[in-house]
């Protein structure tokens, strides 16, 4: 099997949670991770804000990836938020999200590809919180996916949008995370059915208290 | 208020609990990731967010000294932060809180805002840097031991995150004060430079014979020392973002004679060949051509100093894809590898550098650098080593062909001699006062002048100007005052205003013209440009 590591570690699980303080700490880390891909022959999908389409690729460009031929080929795809993330109406669609996942990676061996690497900027999430609801529930389900089908995916957060809270709901749901350019193992990763039964929890209380303040 | 201990020691955790706790508190270890350079406010913010995740509390309040708020409460309750206006009554139950004199991490019975509570106390420090922090919960059972060992670590972490943003504070404010300082020390340099050039044009002007020695050396040091205040200027317009760059479509030829030009007389000095290699076809960018020329003109000058006598010089340009290059290349003393690195850092380089080495302020590549940069360009430097002549390539991306073009020209160099006028001058600064004086009368025009600010409306009444031209640093009454007042006693039309300071920022500019000037000049001003500025008419 090829190689597989981030931040000069091999990678034993596949779902990473990366916080990133600025655009240049983020390439600085991810660009050999993506280099390892395109060298390997493996798929490499990039989900990010349309907006940074361009400076995306002269980033990839300028690391030495040959990112029009490798677009052109196909072994390179950017995506944008829409289509993927979102749907039509900019909402997150938690099952939809998890079922193209599971379809690229058949359609990306079904192209002889032996691996598929994907990176998600997760941006989106802070633009409007109300159409990110089920983000967290995601991020615990998606875990199972990406392990069966060994299927690296590292989820791209800038830190200076998080709260607190987040960042330990985030924690609790990557068994891998990558805080200032170092991979660690998550001690505090919550298997996704218990991080699954405290987010309803959270959700059955919060209706709750609604209620009670009416 | 009861006091009921926990002792860590007491209470049997079983083995589930203690793993969860442990990868828990691992979890909280990762939020100092957070508050990295944030101020102690978002790190308070950031600890208590975090802390509700995993620990079910009703409120939070804290209370810390931080920078210039030393009385700084903040309260939160079931997920929500309290707005300023409604925080009196828990900074009161605080208080008495506090005179209970409960130990730190002991839990007691309380009353609060909201209703009777089992309540935690936690310190964040004691004395002018301190601050502390309650936590609240209705549940009987709080806290559990392990949820106590939770909140002691959080607490504990936010008082060292408070403390790194105390100090980055203060670092930031010692940094800014310096800047402010050598921003100061910049303009206050200007207004002895202004008289001495002044004296100098004024001597050149009368002299019907060529300037002796001893003049030469005084014009070339007023000269360069003009120049470093410039180059000051433009490190503290930098480090505080205050750069403002005046865009347009300049054909980069033009900018690349104009720095040619200017430093023609080093080239001479040292003796130089100085070869240019320009397509036939105009090359054309968006940009500043004052901050360009600067560009080309630091590059040049490096080359001539750094070049033993005699030496080669080429200037080359050329279109590469969507921009244009300027390699400016000479065969001097080069730059040796551990250099290159540091080449254009500001202020890092010591006195290692190419700057140090033959004097000035090691500061004229950091400037080409971010002149560079903001023209959305790059600049790189490359040389085989020391005795190997070095090479500087300059990349600025070309002007989209769609934009119209209209010839920017540098600078217009003609003199153009106007009519002889009736100028007051104010300014508090006696030998800048009479060198202006004595150009503008030996100009041929009619000058009065005065120190005192006080004096200039009576003055100006008798003496009926033309123009006034105002320093705008006065004792007692501000140029800015006397340019209004002025305004008011004289009908609009018959007077122009001319302001003359060491303050040549935008915002300058504007608060001159909202006073009513009608030319603001910075000093040191060329004769040409005075004489421009009271004889022309106004843009």
């Amino acid at each position: 099997m090829n190689e597989l590591s981030l931040a000069g570690t091999p990678l034993e699980y596949f779902h990473v949670c990366a916080f990133f303080d600025s655009r240049e700490q983020e390439y600085d880390v991810l660009i050999p991770f993506f280099k390892e891909a395109i060298e390997q022959g493996e798929k490499t999908i990039h989900i990010i804000n349309p907006a940074t389409f361009d400076d995306h690729r002269e980033r990839l460009s300028k690391a030495g990836i040959d990112t029009h031929a490798c677009e052109a080929c196909g072994q390179l795809e950017l995506h944008s938020w829409g289509g993927t993330y979102l749907d039509e109406c900019g909402t997150f669609n938690k099952d939809r999200m998890l079922t193209t996942l599971a379809q690229t990676n058949e359609a990306a061996k079904k192209d002889g590809y032996t691996r598929v690497r994907i990176m998600g900027n997760m941006d989106w999430v802070f633009n409007d919180a109300s159409k990110a609801k089920d983000i967290l529930a995601y991020e615990a389900e998606v875990n199972e996916v990406l392990s069966y089908n060994r299927q690296p995916a590292i989820c791209v957060y800038d830190i200076a949008k998080l709260s607190g809270s987040m960042m330990m709901d985030l924690l609790r749901t990557h068994p891998l995370t990558l805080i200032n350019g170092v991979v660690q193992e998550n001690p505090f990763y919550t298997p996704a059915s218990e991080m699954l039964e405290e987010l309803k929890h959270r959700q059955d209380n919060s209706a709750g208290s609604s209620t009670h303040a009416v | 208020m009861s006091d009921s201990p926990i002792s860590p020691m007491a209470v049997s955790v079983d083995t589930a609990t203690a793993e969860k706790s442990i990868r828990d508190l691992m979890g909280l270890l990762a939020l100092p990731a957070l508050w990295s350079g944030r101020d102690g406010e978002t790190v308070l913010r950031l600890m208590i967010e975090a802390v509700e995740r995993i620990v079910p509390v009703r409120f939070c309040l804290a209370q810390a000294v931080l920078p210039e708020r030393p009385d700084f409460c903040l309260v939160r309750v079931e997920g929500n932060y309290l707005p300023e206006q409604v925080l009196d009554p828990w900074r009161a139950a605080a208080e008495t809180w506090s005179g209970q004199r409960v130990p730190d991490g002991r839990v007691s019975e309380a009353m609060t805002p909201l209703r009777h509570m089992r309540i935690i106390y936690l310190s964040l420090g004691y004395g002018s840097c301190g601050g502390k922090i309650w936590f609240g919960s209705c549940d009987p059972a709080f806290p559990q031991v392990t949820q106590l060992a939770f909140l002691r670590a959080a607490a504990s972490l936010a008082a060292t995150g408070v403390q790194a943003a105390r100090a980055n504070h203060e670092r930031e404010q010692a940094s800014r004060a310096k800047d402010e300082f050598l921003a100061m020390l910049g303009h206050e340099l200007r207004n002895p430079l202004a008289p001495i050039v002044m004296a100098i044009e004024l001597l050149k002007l009368r002299s019907k014979e060529a300037l002796s020695r001893e003049h030469v050396i005084i014009e070339r040091q007023a000269n360069h020392l003009s120049r470093l205040v410039d180059d000051l200027l433009d490190v503290t317009r930098i480090t505080r973002g205050k750069i403002e760059l005046k865009k347009e479509p300049v054909k980069l030829k033009d900018v690349l004679l104009r720095a040619i030009e200017d430093t023609s007389t080093l080239m001479q000095e040292r003796q130089h060949q100085l070869a240019t290699d320009f397509p036939e076809q105009d090359i054309w960018i968006q940009g500043d051509a004052i901050r360009l020329a600067q560009v080309f003109t630091n590059l040049l000058t490096n080359a001539a100093k750094y070049t033993d006598v005699g030496g080669y010089v080429t200037v080359s340009m050329h279109v590469a894809d969507t921009y244009a290059e300027v390699t400016v290349r000479d065969n001097g003393t080069g730059i040796s590898p551990h250099l290159l690195p540091l080449l254009f850092n500001m202020f890092e380089q010591g006195a290692a550098t190419i700057d140090r080495a033959k004097g000035g302020l090691g500061i004229g590549l950091a400037l080409v650098k971010s002149f560079v940069g903001l023209h959305g360009g790059t600049v790189t430097a490359h040389s085989d080593g020391i005795g190997c002549g070095s090479e500087f390539t300059v990349r600025l991306p070309l002007l989209n062909p769609a934009t119209s073009l209209a010839p920017v020209s540098i600078q217009d160099h003609s003199e153009t001699p106007g009519k002889a006028v009736r100028v007051l001058i104010v300014d508090d600064n006696l030998d800048a006062l009479e060198s202006t004086a004595a150009y503008l009368q030996q100009s041929g025009h009619s000058v009065e002048t005065t120190s005192d600010p006080l004096k200039v409306l009576d003055l100006a009444t008798i003496f009926k100007p033309d123009v006034v031209i105002l320093d705008i640093g006065l004792p007692v009454v501000d140029g800015y005052t006397l340019a209004a007042r002025l305004r008011e006693a004289f009908p609009a039309g018959t007077l122009r205003l001319v302001a003359l300071t060491g303050y040549g920022q935008a915002a300058d500019m504007k608060k001159s013209r909202d006073a009513g000037f009608d030319v603001h000049l910075v000093k040191p001003v060329a004769f040409r440009a005075l004489n421009e500025a009271i004889t022309k008419p106004v843009a």
